[in-house]
């Protein structure tokens, strides 16, 4: 099992690689999060980033937010541009070098998906961490495969008929588990050190390695600018973002997540989150009862799973 | 319009369009390639003017946790070192007055205010 | 000297990549490129090519993964086909406008509908805005020099467009021919290595190809305008040095123009055609029927000057390609047509569509055309359905009715 490694948050260091005067929405989940894991990256990283809100807010020609090298080229091709990276810095005999992709989940989850699983399959070295916005954001909060059951959408509305997305969301790192990549992991921006360390322990491996940020979106969610950290703790708390870390097939639960699967804690019932959003204001009870059995079944299956893969 | 078109197939730059060095308002060279030369010249965008409300420090009730520092989205908190311990300064240059700080600070150190009061 | 080889078009490509010394190859496998890949797969795991082989998943992704490793500075090759092309297209604008020198083979195949693996253009001529260079091929010879060439000329700094090396489906990937394949030494003295001034660099960070508006973007369009017109004078360039070194030239990079002195009518066509046409010319001209060929090899950039030049020559041009724009006609037609319009003494133009979905294009197909055209130039009118005002006549030849 993998050791902890300690983040300090005095040892951190003070350059900002992805610099302020970017033109995220106040209190963006998605910028916290590359902000942190950029922390620990550092200049040895070659940042690409598909069609998303980063590519706006971090890069629209003159600004450029970023201290390291970056580039973008489409919206569904990610893993398999940085994987040309990676092949073309082995080429050069650069080691130290890690060609990293931040994509939303619509690029991730969606469209992204070929490419990931090709990448995934190939092992090619890339880093890919997805910040979870739950919707496509860039383009005004379309719903994607990482909207969660019964959220408002742009295009899962709430009608008098329909109401909000219809299906729960795609469990993706699951689906990053099932390619036996050396290093995917779950994490979220209220608990840095815990995303740090995940961070830090991928960083310095090679082969594929996937990470799935869940990052707030006040703006899409229809939730205070100053809640963004909040969401994310809840998200947790409630069961319904489950934290862990998959290391060469050994599962673990980590942070909060850990406590709770060893009753340690208990989840705290979902409705404390979902009240604090817009986004899921048209929901009944019936739809809260819904969810919350969605939560139980789910942590069912992450509980027989961590089980299976102990010894 | 027609002196920068001439025959024989070459184009050639507008004139007035030839010194565009200016053209990017930042200290990046403009090339006719779609490329930022330089990095960080977001720095030349002051994101503070966003603000309705602002983030106001009580610099005494601060104990120098610095979970304002790792949680502002806009990198606009810095540490500042005093001998052994830490505090918080906010750089209201980019600030947007998210109040993320505020909401987060253990130990109710900031406020929120209305920009402009 | 090279050594002489009895190989397919495809594999007379695969020679022309690994020659190139590429860093990065990545493509996916479509009838009828698949032989490309295979050899240069053979290639590599029997470590005759130093590169890193990305087995993609697909053909967006094969280009994107080009896209990625040269922006990172290294040499990449890749090939499609058909569909495959169709699926990159995306990807095309992506690397002509971040100026990215990537190397594509083209295996000219049908596009679907219908599903057809045979020999059609009408895979790369909807690229033709794409703001590649586009050349034809007409021998195994010429792909795999034009492979070398095409590095040369799109990673001139002056030029630095990605180039596309097109052949025709199973008519030239799949037939055999001696081809001179040059030395290892050879090929290095004439393409040093790759050496881009923007790159990622951890050393010096840049941001390539950031979110761009109005404000900004037409200047990059004129840049791209600019590297296509510069890149005809480096094509011009770098076919004489190829020839200095290599002794083999294509006309003048551009186009050639083949017994077109004291000609009535000229057929203007590429790839693989122009080798049939030839033959037809030198048969005609033995019966002493003043015919002509005009190949055209570069598409993109058209050969504009070439083609006011050599039109002037004759009463009537021909167009034969495999290829249409339905609605409008065929695409070299068209480009041929507004290259000569104005011109004092214009010859007048048909345009001949034939051999879509590989329907065989013979000797008799290239005889009908010009018989088509010494007709109109005596007559001074094109056979039905044309008026001069400009409304096109386009002429369906149905090889199997000979």
């Amino acid at each position: 099992m993998s050791e902890k490694i300690p983040i300090n948050i005095i040892e951190l260091p003070e350059t900002e690689y992805f610099e302020s005067g970017h033109t995220a929405c106040a209190g963006c989940g998605g910028a916290l999060a590359v902000r942190q894991a950029m922390k620990i990256l550092g200049d040895k990283t070659i940042v690409y980033t598909p069609a998303c809100c980063l590519l706006v807010f971090g890069s629209t020609y003159p600004l450029n937010a970023w201290r390291t090298p970056f580039f973008q080229c489409a919206f569904e091709n990610s893993a398999a541009v940085a994987a040309g990276v990676a092949a073309a810095l082995k080429r050069k005999g650069i080691n130290d070098v890690n060609a990293v992709v931040f994509a939303g989940d619509g690029g991730t989850v969606d469209i992204g998906l070929q490419a990931i699983s090709g990448a995934a399959e190939r092992n090619d070295n890339v880093l890919y961490i997805c910040y979870d916005n739950e919707a496509y954001g860039n383009t005004g909060m379309q719903r994607s495969g990482a909207t969660p059951f019964g959220a408002w959408t742009t295009t899962t509305p709430v009608g008098t008929i329909i109401k909000g997305k219809t299906e729960h969301k795609k469990d993706f790192p699951r689906i990053m588990i099932s390619h036996s990549i050396p290093y995917v992991a779950t994490a979220t921006v209220a608990f840095w050190r815990d995303y740090m360390q995940k961070v830090a322990r991928a960083k310095d491996m090679r082969g594929f390695r996937y990470l799935h940020v869940l990052s707030p979106c006040p703006v899409g969610w229809r939730a205070s600018t100053g809640d963004t950290i909040k969401l994310s703790r809840l998200a947790v708390e409630t069961g319904l973002w489950i934290l862990y870390e998959c290391d060469h097939g050994a599962f673990r639960f980590t942070g909060p997540s850990r406590l709770i699967a060893e009753g340690m804690k208990q989840r705290k019932p979902v409705k404390e989150y979902l009240q604090l959003q817009g986004r899921f204001r048209h929901l009944t009870d019936k739809d809260i009862a819904l969810i919350q059995e969605w939560i139980d079944k789910n942590w069912q299956e992450y509980s027989k799973f961590a089980a299976s893969t102990k010894g | 319009m027609s002196d920068s078109l001439k025959g024989d197939n070459s184009m050639t730059f507008l004139k007035e369009r030839d010194n565009i060095k200016e053209k990017t308002k930042t200290d990046a060279e403009f090339l006719p390639i779609p490329i930022i030369t330089k990095p960080a010249t977001t720095l030349q965008n002051k994101t503070g003017g966003w603000r309705s409300f602002k983030p106001i420090l009580n610099e005494d009730k601060c104990t120098g946790c610095l979970t304002c520092w790792v949680l502002c989205p806009d990198s606009s908190i810095k540490r500042v070192k005093l001998d052994k311990r830490f505090k918080v300064a906010i750089n209201y240059d980019y600030c947007k007055g998210c109040g993320i700080c505020a909401t987060e600070c253990p130990v109710n150190a900031i406020s929120m205010e209305r920009e402009g009061s | 000297m090279g050594e002489k080889h009895v190989v397919s078009g495809n594999i007379a490509a695969a020679y022309g990549a690994k020659l190139c010394r590429p860093s990065v190859v990545s493509a996916y496998p479509i009838t009828p490129q698949t032989t490309i890949v295979e050899k240069i797969a053979d290639f590599v795991n029997n470590g005759e090519m130093d590169c890193e082989y990305i087995r993609v998943e697909s053909e967006h992704s094969a280009l994107s993964a080009c896209f990625g490793a040269e922006a990172a500075g290294v040499r990449t090759f890749t090939a499609t086909s058909s569909q495959g092309l169709a699926l990159m297209h995306e990807i095309l604008y992506g690397c002509s406008g971040a100026r990215l020198p990537i190397n594509m083979a083209i295996v000219n195949r049908t596009l679907a509908a219908p599903i057809n693996i045979m020999a059609e253009w009408n895979d790369a001529m909807p690229e033709r805005d794409s703001g590649w260079l586009i050349q034809w091929c007409e021998s195994g010879q010429e792909v795999l020099d034009t492979i070398i060439m095409n590095y040369r000329v799109g990673e001139d700094k002056q030029v630095l467009l990605p180039q596309f090396c097109c052949m025709d489906a199973f008519i030239l990937s799949h037939t055999y021919e001696p081809v001179d394949i040059p030395l290892q030494k050879e090929v290095d003295d004439f393409l040093p290595p790759l050496e881009l001034e923007y790159i990622l660099d951890v050393n010096k960070p840049i941001c390539i190809h950031p979110l761009c508006d109005d404000r900004y973007t037409p200047e990059f369009r004129w840049g791209q305008e600019k590297a296509m017109q510069n890149a005809r004078q480096t094509i011009l360039k770098v076919g004489e040095e190829f020839y200095e070194k290599f002794g083999r030239r294509y006309g003048n990079g551009l186009l050639e123009e083949y017994k077109m002195d004291g000609a009535e009518v000229a057929l203007v066509t590429m790839g693989a055609n122009v080798s049939t046409a030839r033959i037809v010319v030198d048969e005609m001209r033995k019966r002493k029927i003043a015919v002509g060929l005009i190949k055209v090899k570069s598409f993109r950039p058209f050969p504009i000057a070439e083609l006011r030049e050599t039109a002037k020559k004759v009463s009537v041009i021909g167009v034969l390609e495999r290829c249409a724009s339905f609605g409008m006609g065929g695409p070299l037609y068209t480009d041929l047509r507004s290259a000569i319009y104005g011109l004092k003494s214009q010859p007048l133009a048909i345009g001949f569509v034939a051999g879509l979905g590989g329907r065989d294009i013979n000797k008799n197909t290239v005889e009908r055309c010009y018989e088509v055209m010494l007709e109109t130039a005596k007559t001074g009118k094109v056979p039905s359905n044309f008026v001069q005002n400009g409304e096109l006549y386009y002429n369906h030849i149905d090889a199997r009715k000979e």
